[in-house]
């Protein structure tokens, strides 16, 4: 047998549960979600590996070069 | 450690906080919002040396239109101006309907001058990526071939 408060607590815990459900489906059906999800993935998983190499002691930003390629090679005969 | 010591957090809250604001907001501030953060992407994936500031500037300008929105939000459903209209001597019949309209032309402005915020970022990004070029140094995709031909013969091969 549940108290006037509890049942009050539940009914709100309910409420809260269903207006986030409704708020998540709103905002996952629009566009601009849909638009600016992976903007966003991208720049959490850049700023989370810089953050890795910065912590680590490396160079941050400045991008090694590219090795030198099978083709490159092969045409200028090094 | 404090929670807003993670990056992961700082970026998931500012994402939410721009998640809401866009809810909230009229078309077409949401597909705009969405588009900063495009550009943002875009930006830092093309200019990895300057991706510091790329990252202050978009995630500030971001979070500021947001706020723009919440804001603009708050005047058009908040203003209450009755004592100011009839501080100007409105007629007192029709105080109510004219606090609506200024308060409606007051959150009208307000939107419309938010709306600079996208467009000086839009201005700062195309500035950055096309004209503030560094040299082809740092061009990110450069080869060593292409580093030393620069360096050794002004680029040719």
């Amino acid at each position: 047998m549940m108290s006037d408060v509890g049942v009050w607590l539940r009914d709100v815990g309910v409420w809260l549960y269903n207006f986030y459900f409704l708020a998540l489906v709103f905002v996952i059906r629009q566009v601009w979600f849909v638009v600016s999800l992976p903007g966003f993935g991208y720049l959490l998983a850049v700023g989370l590996r810089e953050e890795k190499r910065a912590r680590e002691g490396q160079q941050i930003g400045i991008v090694a070069p590219r090795p030198y390629s099978v083709e490159s090679l092969r045409r200028t005969r090094r | 450690m404090r929670l807003l010591d993670f990056l992961w957090f700082r970026y998931s809250l500012l994402f939410v906080f721009f998640c809401v604001a866009m809810a909230l907001a009229p078309q077409p501030a949401p597909i705009i919002g969405a588009l900063m953060w495009v550009l943002a992407a875009v930006a830092v994936r093309q200019k990895p040396n300057d991706r510091p500031s790329i990252m202050e500037r978009s995630l500030q300008s971001i979070a500021a239109f947001s706020a723009a929105m919440i804001f603009y939000r708050f005047i058009r459903s908040g203003l209450a101006l009755q004592g100011l209209v009839a501080e100007m001597g409105v007629a007192p019949g029709e105080i109510d309907a004219v606090a609506e309209v200024w308060a409606r032309n007051i959150a009208l402005v307000m939107l419309n001058v938010s709306f600079a915020i996208p467009v000086g970022y839009a201005i700062y990004w195309g500035r950055m990526m096309f004209w503030d070029r560094l040299s082809v140094f740092f061009k990110p995709t450069a080869t060593i071939e292409e580093i030393n031909a620069v360096m050794k013969r002004g680029g040719r091969r």
